[in-house]
């Protein structure tokens, strides 16, 4: 199934008096389930890809569509509320609210919602997620007491913890060594397999290209390659 | 989700204390300003209000319609002594609907005026002069005057009883005390009857027992005395009635006729003689006037030159405790307005006069000050939230790029904001109403005249004030909203792509 299309879609940023074109005409379809990766080199339009994907920003030209719905027609609230929803993020530098702790971090999405769940049933998941990131010990830290990896981690299960569609992955490993980069990237493919979450990284970690079901990549805001295993 | 926003909100001022002290302290010392200030202005225009009621004024003061100024102190009309004061008219009949009333405790009619006083070759003085019914002002006014010399004045008795500080003047000038029993010339100008002396005997001498720069000068006096000296008399109010005769003879008198015919004009030969008869050829009517008829029946001349017994300047009400002021007021002058007179009913401050007003104008002052430091509060602090949120852009992007709407984020601000005024107008509140209580206990001495007419006394013994402290914490909590809206819309502003980059 089809989850999000991308269709003929260009991006462009005005760069003082003169234009860059970020993205040219670029359109794939994403099924649900895909553990695929946006690969290029710097400055190959992959984040801003992943930026219009997650509706953090609209095409120049274009169809950006998510469970059919185009993305471009949605108003500021329905567009935050998809985020919520459907879509859950993973920053390069992981973004954490620096004064909640591990587990108030992880929270922080279901307290957005309309109607969150009961305390219980929150507390229960959070700490399973938590366990099978790895911190079940560190709930009560706050992230400054932590590593980078298992801020990480944290960073993951809060994307998980509303059991979105569709997580999104901008340079997940950049700022952490390989050891680390490497087991965060199976436990995202652990995620995927389990919960089969969608998951769209935009990466040029040749670890993650290497296990990705679906790999596109990019040269200057072009699709060069676009292939599944 | 509003448990998410308010532990969030009071984790960051937590952990930004720098910010957090800058903006609470200047909330709390604003506040602190505002407690003490308002405090001691409360106190000290409750006090002027309760010493000005229950002493002079009342609080009820009625006067002509035609009174600029229902001021007992006669502002402004002290200089310009070319107009009559107006009197109430009907005076009779509103003390009669006044007695009527069961809200009016009391009623004190009045009369204002001002006079040179002399004693003696070198003597001299100036007083305020309140011409008063002694029953009906010892009734209205009880236990506010202390007799230091002498006695007050007996119903019906004439004399003046003198300030200390009119014989205070006059010692200065002439090394001699007033004594009861002496005599001083009274000297008036009115627009009537021109200057008038009179010679009145002072029967005591006093001072108010709530002191004042503004009252030392008053000095009371019978009724009869003050109508002469502002000129209020009976043939004022009455148009002069001559006969037909008298009519005549007024208009054909001219020089011949007095002086310069055969038969001696006017008083004939006999000017001096004691049958004199005045000869008076009107057309077509020759008769022959007693002379001394005339010029000997005085009743007239004794008539027009009686003082008006219902003639007044003021009439001072005092109303039970229970009754609303203003809406006797009102009720008061719309019976007047129903009944045609042309009389108007003011509160107490009207008739207290510019130097009781003053207070009122400080408190004005004060305010409109504080306001300013309020504008400046909120631009400093606004700056402050500004840099704060500019610091915390990846923070804000992140929560929108995970589902936090707008409102969260508005909450957010807005609630850390509020927390700072809440917490540190409580402590500016405390510390205001500690340094109150200290300075009540001590209590402020007017350093000099001026201080004293605006805090109504030498020393003012601030108390707390409630509604001073309700006030200002509510101030502060606007303050502390308003100067969160820019940084709020920066905020809103801040797009969930900007997370990314940060």
């Amino acid at each position: 199934m089809t989850v999000i299309s991308l269709k003929d879609v260009h991006k462009k940023y005005p760069l003082g008096k003169t234009e860059v074109h970020a993205v040219k005409g670029v359109s794939f379809d994403i099924e649900s389930g895909d553990f695929i990766s946006i690969a290029g080199p710097s400055g190959s339009g992959k984040s801003t890809i992943l930026n219009m994907i997650g509706c953090i920003d609209t095409p120049t030209e274009g169809i950006v569509t998510i469970n059919d719905t185009n993305t471009s027609d949605l108003k500021d609230k329905e567009i935050t509320n998809l985020r919520h929803d459907v879509l859950g993020f993973i920053f390069q530098n992981f973004n954490l609210i620096p004064v909640l702790n591990v587990f108030e971090n992880i929270e922080f999405p279901m307290l957005l919602g309309k109607n969150p769940a009961p305390k219980a049933e929150r507390e229960e998941w959070i700490s399973q997620l938590m366990e099978e990131v790895g911190l079940g010990d560190w709930k009560t830290h706050k992230p400054n007491e932590l590593s980078g990896g298992q801020r990480q981690r944290v960073a993951i299960a809060r994307a998980l913890v509303t059991k979105p569609q569709i997580v999104l992955a901008d340079e997940p490993t950049a700022n952490l060594d390989s050891e680390t980069g490497e087991s965060i990237i199976e436990l995202m493919k652990k995620m995927n397999k389990e919960y089969g979450t969608t998951f769209i990284f935009s990466t040029h970690d040749q670890t993650i290209v290497d296990i990705a079901d679906h790999v596109i990549q990019l040269k200057d805001g072009k699709i060069i390659e676009n292939r599944r295993r | 989700m509003n448990g998410l926003i308010f532990k969030i909100a009071y984790r960051n001022l937590k952990e930004h204390k720098t910010k957090t002290l800058i903006i609470g302290t200047l909330m709390a010392l604003a506040i602190m300003i505002l407690v003490v200030g308002n405090s001691f202005m409360e106190t000290a225009a409750r006090g002027i209000e309760k010493t000005y009621i229950q002493n002079f004024t009342g609080d009820v003061v009625i006067t002509s319609s035609d009174m600029e100024s229902a001021s007992l102190f006669m502002d402004g009309s002290m200089t310009n002594r070319e107009e009559l004061t107006p009197v109430i008219p009907s005076s009779v009949e509103i003390q009669d609907y006044l007695n009527s009333l069961n809200s009016v405790k009391a009623i004190n009619p009045q009369i204002g005026g001002a006079a040179q006083l002399k004693h003696g070759e070198e003597g001299t003085g100036f007083a305020m002069l309140f011409g008063v019914d002694p029953e009906m002002y010892e009734k209205t006014f009880q236990d506010n005057i202390k007799i230091t010399y002498g006695n007050f004045l007996k119903p019906g008795e004439e004399g003046i009883v003198l300030s200390e500080a009119a014989v205070r003047m006059i010692k200065e000038t002439s090394g001699e005390l007033v004594k009861p029993g002496d005599s001083v010339l009274l000297t008036g100008i009115n627009s009537v009857t021109g200057t008038k002396i009179r010679e009145v005997t002072v029967r005591g001498t006093f001072e108010f027992v709530n002191e004042s720069p503004q009252l030392e000068m008053i000095s009371f006096i019978d009724l009869n005395n003050i109508r002469i000296l502002n000129g209020m008399l009976s043939y004022t109010e009455v148009a002069a009635n001559l006969s037909d005769t008298e009519q005549a003879l007024l208009g054909e008198l001219d020089e011949d006729s007095l002086f310069g015919s055969d038969d001696g004009g006017l008083f004939g030969d006999d000017l001096f003689s004691d049958e004199g008869s005045m000869i008076s050829e009107t057309s077509g009517t020759e008769s022959e006037l007693d002379y001394m008829d005339i010029l000997g029946d005085t009743s007239g001349r004794e008539k027009y030159s009686q003082t008006d017994p219902n003639a007044w300047h003021y009439m001072v009400v005092k109303l039970d405790d229970s009754v609303n002021e203003k809406r006797f007021i009102k009720n008061l002058n719309n019976w007047f307005t129903e009944n045609g007179i042309d009389a108007k009913a003011s509160g107490w401050l009207a008739g207290a006069g510019v130097i009781a007003k003053m207070s009122n104008t400080l408190a004005i002052v004060f305010n409109f000050l504080v306001l300013i430091v309020a504008v400046v509060a909120v631009i400093i602090i606004m700056n402050t939230l500004v840099i704060s949120v500019n610091e915390r852009i990846g923070e804000i992007g992140t929560m929108r790029a995970i589902g936090a709407e707008k409102r969260f984020v508005r909450s957010m601000i807005t609630l850390e904001t509020l927390m700072i005024s809440v917490i540190f107008g409580i402590i500016g509140a405390a510390v205001g109403m500690i340094i109150t209580r200290l300075i009540g206990a001590i209590g402020y001495e007017a350093p000099n005249t001026f201080f004293q007419v605006i805090l109504g006394g030498p020393v003012l013994y601030p108390v707390i004030s409630v509604r001073a402290v309700v006030i200002s914490l509510v101030t502060v909590a606007l303050v502390g909203i308003a100067a969160s809206l820019y940084p709020v819309s920066i905020a809103l502003k801040i797009s969930p792509v900007k997370a990314m980059g940060e």
